[in-house]
């Protein structure tokens, strides 16, 4: 190569550089209305405006959400246009930040889905504001409010500030709640009668009924392979805390329960957590309990459920399991040894802090506050939860009952109502309270079966008055309770897997519970009692 | 006839250790891959139940027909297709032209261009600031987005550097004094030369962005132009279920049946593209992967 030759292309490599490395005028274009400058805004709009608004959905619904009659019949009522940004569930969170970070705020985000440690830390970035002065502007939020007092301090963060607008879904209210046991104890009604057994209802009983199914060949095949009772350990609705509540204050998945005196308590240090694991060791000494119950998935367990291996499981609703057949009945608490019969109650409840943000790129807070109450509108929320009525293209959830001028639910005819669901409803903030049944819209049918069961069957054993609320804890706290968390529960959920299966519980109480301390139980149940008390 | 040297007791010892550790190996890596192929036509159920029972009443094409009616998983397909053919042709042209240059004796500042080229392999700029570059050229939601920022491949450079170095310079300047010119040079001496290098390159390439699914997740809006990872992740990921909301409760069980029936057909599927292209590439991959060793 010639001197020529290398001095040109030296040129032009770094020539190529430094083209490569000019960039185009920034053009950060923002995602953000303009000030329409509107005041007093009511519905429908004469101006023709359009939010900006991010949103997540499911991959089955459609990519626009404009699509969605929902949305459509909206912007009839307001006038108010909304221009989406839509993505689904599993990159959400990513567009979501990447949306932040950039600068390129929406005017709201719709199914925001943080966190509370997310909702505090935008709050104090200045990337959402304050929406309490807001609420002035909503009379539907207001009523739900109103009926329902108890929310206004599950939605306000410690610094007096509310951030996001809430999901409210009701079904049933105080003990009757759908929430109020999620692992409902199944029992093999089949083979009970086949057997010629009563059901139990003592710990005694399930026990001598559990070692009938084993050694009597309830389904008569000649094979021992029947599983007297099966299990998910810690798994939620599949755990089988429902029993705890025969020996004492009962259990549930966060292990966490509020005296009627209204002192928080750890199920786990409690001393008839103890006596429950020591009995369900005995099960599990005389072959009772599967083995597989510390390991398995859902499917395993599904896959023996659908065979009908089982002479007692729990989950949810037995028509995930065993299918909705009579053959499968719900289990009514336990007597324990001394008499007693209760059962636990979880801390699940219908409520998400934060569906929907108002974020600072916002110049139309009255216009957002307005549109986004339009969404706690009694029939708008119902619809917005489950599916819509009169859709001439797709199957509905719903009709719409002139006469009531209320919502009725219409029979599914095969299509799974999750499908169905997720293709029409739009979820984001809306309140549906337990009043609003019979009067706005009909119940869901599964939802009322479940209800009618915990009314008869479970709540007239139910001791506990008071459940642990979702209260909004500050940074700090937050910060501390996860950090005792991440230790303290995988510590406990270990131990009870051990000791049902190896037993020791006896031996090693003590040592457990100064091992508790040792991981910050005092301070765990400080903080959470001072919430508690907050939260009242 | 046989003029086979004769094998000293040593050797055969040798031999059959070797044969025994290979076929431990190979069973290892094939046991896996037959029971996803195994799997993949069977109801999954039954697989659960049973395990791999192969029974013909627990044969399925149930989830082959789910993959191929359903229009996301197929489009994610030929979109994937596109970005990886795309990527690997400027990728390998790239790392061809920019290592051969950089292979070449007495080019002027070779040292401040390599050292310029192996910052960025120590040194990000770091994802938002990478989206602002992106996004003020215009890129998101198109396919560039996929294929430009990723094309310098700075250990793709070196590969092919080191492949050129090993040139003989002779024949280089055999070429020059038939009055061949540099480009005419790198044509029609340099590139038929290096076939496997080329090869070796473009499988990386194309299973790298095959497998990859981030870039199109953070530059990418419009459904329509995912590639297939993001589609099956979308299928198999879903929405996290949060407990206590009824209708998830339920979804659960929905997604779970669903996911589980496609899961080993949609890694068919997805694998199916390199396990063809494999055979084709081998004699060349043997030799260019040996390229970094010969220096």
């Amino acid at each position: 190569m010639n001197k020529i030759g290398k001095t040109l292309s030296f040129i032009l490599l770094s020539g190529s550089l430094m083209v490569t490395g000019c960039t185009n005028k920034s053009s950060s274009e923002s995602f953000s209305s303009e000030d329409y400058e509107l005041t007093n805004v009511s519905f429908p709009l004469k101006e023709n405006v359009s939010l900006k608004i991010l949103t997540s959905s499911s991959p089955l619904a459609a990519e626009d959400p404009n699509d969605k009659l929902i949305f459509q019949r909206l912007e009839e009522k307001t006038g108010v246009q909304v221009e989406w940004r839509n993505y689904t569930g599993d990159v959400f969170a990513e567009k979501r930040n990447l949306a932040i970070a950039s600068g390129e705020l929406p005017d709201a985000i719709l199914n925001s889905g943080f966190s509370d440690y997310e909702l505090l830390k935008q709050a104090k970035d200045d990337v959402i504001v304050p929406v309490e002065d807001l609420i002035q502007y909503m009379p539907n939020l207001q009523a739900v409010l109103e009926k329902a007092p108890q929310y206004k301090a599950m939605m306000t963060a410690p610094d007096g500030h509310i951030y996001a607008f809430p999901w409210i879904e009701e079904l049933g209210e105080g003990k009757e709640s759908i929430h109020s046991v999620a692992a409902f104890p199944w029992i093999n009604k089949e083979w009970l009668n086949k057997l010629g057994l009563e059901v139990p209802t003592t710990t005694d009983e399930l026990k001598k009924v559990l070692i009938a199914f084993k050694t009597q060949d309830p389904n008569g095949n000649g094979e021992a392979d029947e599983i007297p009772m099966s299990f998910i350990i810690n798994d939620g609705g599949q755990d089988p805390q429902s029993l705890f509540g025969a020996f004492g204050i009962g259990d549930n998945s966060d292990f966490t329960v509020v005296s009627n005196d209204g002192e928080v308590i750890l199920t786990a240090a409690d001393e008839g957590y103890k006596e429950s694991i020591n009995w369900l060791n005995d099960l599990y000494n005389e072959g009772l309990i599967d083995i597989e119950a510390f390991e398995q998935d859902w499917n395993t367990y599904l896959a023996k459920g659908r065979d009908k291996r089982y002479g007692m499981y729990f989950t949810w609703d037995k028509g995930n399991i065993t299918g909705m057949g009579e053959d499968y009945d719900l289990l009514a608490p336990l007597k324990g040894p001394d008499g007693h019969q209760n059962v636990g109650r979880t801390n699940g409840m219908g409520f998400d802090r934060s569906r929907m943000v108002i974020t600072s790129a916002n110049k139309n807070l009255e216009l957002t506050a307005k549109w986004i109450d339009q969404l706690y509108d009694p029939a708008q929320s119902v619809q917005n939860n489950w599916g819509t009525f009169g859709d001439d293209k797709q199957q509905n959830i719903f009709e719409w009952d002139e006469s009531a001028s209320m919502l009725k639910h219409l029979p599914l005819e095969g299509t799974a109502p999750v499908e169905l669901r997720e293709k029409t409803s739009i979820g984001g903030p809306l309140a549906i309270l337990d009043s609003y049944y019979g009067t706005v819209t009909t119940k869901p049918d599964d939802a009322a079966w479940r209800l009618d069961l915990m009314k008869k069957v479970m709540v007239p054993y139910m001791e506990a008055d008071n459940i642990y609320p979702r209260v909004f804890f500050s940074i700090e706290d937050l910060d501390r309770l996860s950090a005792i968390e991440a230790d303290l529960f995988a510590y406990i959920k270990r131990k009870r897997a051990e000791w049902i299966a190896n037993g020791g519980v006896e031996k090693e109480w003590n040592e457990y519970l100064s091992e508790l301390d040792r991981l910050g139980l005092q301070e765990w149940l400080e903080i959470k009692q001072s919430g508690y008390d907050r939260n009242q | 006839m046989n003029s086979k040297i004769k094998q000293t007791k040593g050797d055969r010892t040798i031999l059959i250790i070797n044969n025994i550790m290979l076929s431990v190996i190979v069973t290892c890596i094939l046991v896996p891959l037959l029971y996803v192929f195994l799997s993949s036509f069977l109801e999954p159920n039954a697989l659960i139940r049973k395990g791999l029972a192969l029974s013909a009443t627990d044969w399925s094409l149930e989830g082959y027909r789910r993959i191929l009616t359903d229009g996301t998983i197929m489009r994610g397909f030929l979109n994937s297709i596109i970005y990886s053919a795309g990527f690997t042709i400027v990728t390998v042209g790239v790392s061809i032209l920019a290592g051969y240059t950089l292979s070449v004796d007495g080019l002027v500042g070779k040292k401040i261009f390599m050292i310029f080229f192996l910052i960025t392999m120590f040194f990000g700029g770091g994802l938002i600031p990478t989206y602002f570059v992106i996004r003020d050229l215009g890129m998101i939601n198109t396919i560039w987005a996929i294929i430009i920022p990723g094309a310098v491949n700075v250990w793709f450079i070196i590969l092919a550097r080191t492949y050129f170095k090993a040139i003989p310079n002779e024949l280089k300047e055999a070429a020059r004094i038939d009055g061949a010119s540099d480009f005419r040079i790198f044509i029609s001496i340099i590139l038929p030369l290096c076939k496997p290098i080329i090869f070796v390159l473009a499988l990386y390439a194309f299973i790298g962005q095959w497998n990859s699914y981030f870039d199109a997740m953070i530059y990418l809006d419009n459904r329509d132009l995912y590639p297939l990872q993001l589609v099956l992740r979308s299928i198999l990921i879903q929405n996290e279920v949060q407990p206590g909301m009824i209708a998830d409760i339920q979804a659960r069980n929905e997604i779970l049946r669903i996911s589980e029936m496609i899961r080993y057909s949609s890694i068919v599927v997805a694998s199916l593209p390199l396990l063809i292209m494999y055979p084709f590439f081998q004699k060349y991959f043997e030799k260019g992967v040996m390229v970094g060793s010969l220096k």
